[in-house]
């Protein structure tokens, strides 16, 4: 991103691959229910466990699969079959139907993303160095968020159908080949690369700060049917009480995305987990005191904050403290795996699980454990040394000089 | 005769370093009195604020020091600096031809620590507006050609105060690798910035060269000038000179203006060599 012009086209080039991937899978799973729908018109339901199930179970699988050979094997070929592979089945979508076809479809869907997502991410730590690694994650969160949610609004204010939902994904798709071919991304790793040694240390800061970002992602799945028990409980339809705060959490994740990655950069990674920890505990405690509207609102206003923030630091994270032939595990173990995971836990239908304890209990508790959830970040060293802070200060002090000097002196 | 007789100069040339202990005061010193002596008026100040060493070179102490300049001290009104007890001329004592003029900074602990521990940034333009007035009248007052500042080395508030104060930059470095990295780290991030605002260029000197009549030593089987060549490429400028590392100077009690006292030794060669390749690019 700084290292000239060159620089700056690799970046834009992995930023739109990462793009494409990304948004890909966020209009898939937000359109999933009209998915399955019109793949399997005779078979209610299907969706939500077996499609569900395939999906996040191949995603996983193959995210993980690649996790152990991505280093060793030649990202961008990868990268293409991937893509193909989503884009092939994408178009079927078209012309077949039926649970089998169905499940092939989408088990087809979940490899796809399972195969390219930990090297598209991967991409994104090799053409970015620490110093700005945080600022090229929050502009490609918020890019994928805009361009997520203006195709699924294009889909539904115009009613598109199943037609229209695929042509968007394809070409959706088809940024990812853009950013691909354009920037010849996916060189094969040297024998020098392959042969830095990781120091195990790095492995301990990393489980330090996967503890937030996991405790994050099973609160955040247990919260919707904490929200629907909540419902059941008070005999007030909260979910749908709660629209407006639902949807705008989608603009505070793309907000709070960019702003994450500058704070990232700037004050070091670990500041801005705790304020996103902080945020969303306060969220959850609330949701624990009191389980209404207004709670349901402004928690899921928060939790966008903490999306936000928390996509685009554990983006750097796993680039900061993985070697180069580590980082597709790094990132399918940390990142994938609990994303996928937070989806599909979510999409498993537990109404009654405040049943025997009741919803704000289980929030309240929940809610400490997220708090206890930031200790180890405490612990873990910042993957963004104060040297880095430090020389990122003076060379932007340069520039202020630099102008204010030539300001003067043209003024003389 | 080195150059025809006071051709205006007119540039302030700022020396710097990565890290220290590239003998960046000692070649400066010498560049410096090889200009006076041959009839530039030229005018050196200590900018390595942190750890002030020109005093020490040439034994003076004087009784204001750069500080009290850039602190506000001499501030008079109008904008305007008293700075004329801030400058000791040395060239009658010496024997040149010009003008040497010197302006000392304070090697006092506690006008360290206030250096040190000041990154107000609205108190550091303030100082630089206060320099850049004291410079005018050196220029026009004092009739100097010439302004070099020796700055501090690495990357901290004085040494890109200086490096943004002057016309040229000149890098002073070793052949260490460490060296090489961090210069152009430093080059990347600073030099380049500063450029892009109106500094004309940045040079290479290379100083302590070991061992440079042996063409296969130190250089990994290149000779010195395929080295230095190679050098450019990696940095992306020019070297302008090397200077050889010489452990009679080196490890001399007190090297004192070599350059201008032993005209025959390799050294003060080397070093007027460089003075001409200087004077060529300003």
């Amino acid at each position: 991103m700084t290292d000239g012009k060159n620089s700056r086209f690799k970046f834009a080039a992995v930023t739109l691959l990462n793009l494409g991937t990304f948004s890909w899978f966020f209009i898939f799973v937000f359109c999933f229910d009209d998915i399955s729908a019109v793949l399997t018109p005779n078979t209610p339901g299907w969706g939500a466990i077996v499609g569900n199930s395939l999906f996040y179970g191949f995603t996983i699988f193959w995210a993980i699969a690649v996790s152990f050979i991505g280093g060793k094997i030649n990202r961008r070929k990868l990268l293409f079959t991937s893509i193909i592979l989503g884009i092939f089945s994408t178009i079927l979508m078209a012309f077949l139907e039926g649970p089998f076809f169905a499940s092939i479809l989408i088990s087809l869907m979940g490899t796809s993303l399972g195969l390219g997502m930990p090297s598209s991410m991967a991409l994104v730590a090799d053409y970015t160095v620490v110093d700005n690694r945080g600022r090229a994650s929050g502009i490609i969160v918020l890019g994928t968020f805009i361009v997520a949610f203006a195709s699924i609004g294009i889909y539904g204010m115009l009613g598109l159908g199943i037609f229209g939902l695929i042509l968007i994904l394809v070409a959706v798709r088809l940024i990812s080949v853009f950013g691909l071919v354009s920037g010849k991304l996916g060189r094969a790793l040297t024998v020098a690369e392959k042969k830095i040694r990781l120091p195990t240390a790095a492995y301990r800061e990393f489980l330090f700060y996967l503890s937030p970002w996991v405790m994050f992602t099973i609160a955040s799945s247990l919260a919707r049917n904490l929200v629907t028990a909540g419902s059941l409980e008070s005999g007030v339809d909260i979910v749908e009480g709660a629209y407006l705060g639902d949807r705008l959490r989608y603009v505070f994740i793309a907000v709070f995305g960019l702003a994450a990655g500058f704070m990232a950069d700037r004050l070091g990674r670990k500041q801005p987990i705790i304020l996103g920890i902080a945020t969303f505990g306060i969220g959850y405690l609330l949701l624990g005191f009191s389980m209404g509207e207004m709670a349901v609102n402004i928690y899921y206003v928060l939790s966008g904050i903490t999306w936000g923030l928390f996509f685009v630091v554990f983006l750097a994270v796993p680039g900061d403290l993985s070697t180069p032939i580590l980082r597709e595990r790094f990132y399918a173990l940390g990142y994938i795996l609990p994303v996928t995971a937070l989806f599909a836990i979510s999409t498993i239908p537990v109404e009654n699980i405040g049943e025997h304890v009741g919803a704000a209990l289980i929030a309240q508790i929940v809610g400490g454990c997220i708090f206890l959830s930031m200790y180890p970040v405490f612990r873990a060293k910042e993957t963004l040394t104060e040297k880095k802070m430090r020389e990122r200060k003076m060379k932007e002090y340069a520039e202020r000089l630099g102008k204010t000097i030539q300001e003067t002196e043209e003024n003389q | 005769m080195l150059f025809g007789v006071n051709v205006p100069f007119g540039k302030t040339l700022a020396f710097h370093s990565y890290k220290g202990g590239t003998g960046k005061t000692t070649l400066i010193t010498n560049l410096a009195a090889l200009y006076a002596m041959n009839g530039m008026n030229v005018c050196l100040l200590d900018f390595d604020l942190y750890a002030p060493s020109l005093g020490m070179y040439f034994r003076k102490k004087p009784k204001t020091y750069l500080n009290a300049l850039l602190r506000g001290d001499l501030d008079q009104p109008g904008g305007n600096v008293d700075a004329s007890s801030l400058i000791t001329e040395v060239s009658s004592e010496l024997g040149l031809k010009g003008k040497l003029l010197l302006g000392f900074s304070s090697p006092d602990k506690e006008d360290i620590g206030e250096i040190e521990f000041q990154h107000n940034q609205k108190w550091q333009l303030k100082a630089i507006k206060r320099f850049q007035s004291f410079k005018k009248q050196l220029f026009q007052e004092h009739k100097i050609d010439c302004l070099m500042l020796d700055t501090s080395p690495g990357i901290r508030y004085w040494s890109i105060n200086a490096l943004a104060m002057a016309n040229m930059l000149f890098l002073i470095m070793k052949t260490s690798d460490m060296d090489i990295a961090g210069t152009k780290k430093m080059a990347n991030d600073i030099y380049d910035v500063l450029i892009r605002y109106g500094k004309s260029k940045y040079f290479i000197i290379l100083n302590k060269v070991p061992d440079i009549s042996n063409s296969n030593g130190p250089w990994g089987g290149l000779t010195e000038l395929t080295w230095a060549s190679e050098l450019q490429k990696d940095i992306g400028t020019q070297v302008v000179g090397s200077v050889p590392c010489c452990c009679d100077i080196q490890f001399s009690k007190h090297e004192f203006l070599y350059a201008i006292k032993h005209p025959e030794h390799i050294f003060s060669k080397k070093v007027l060599e460089l003075s001409e390749r200087i004077r060529g690019l300003c």
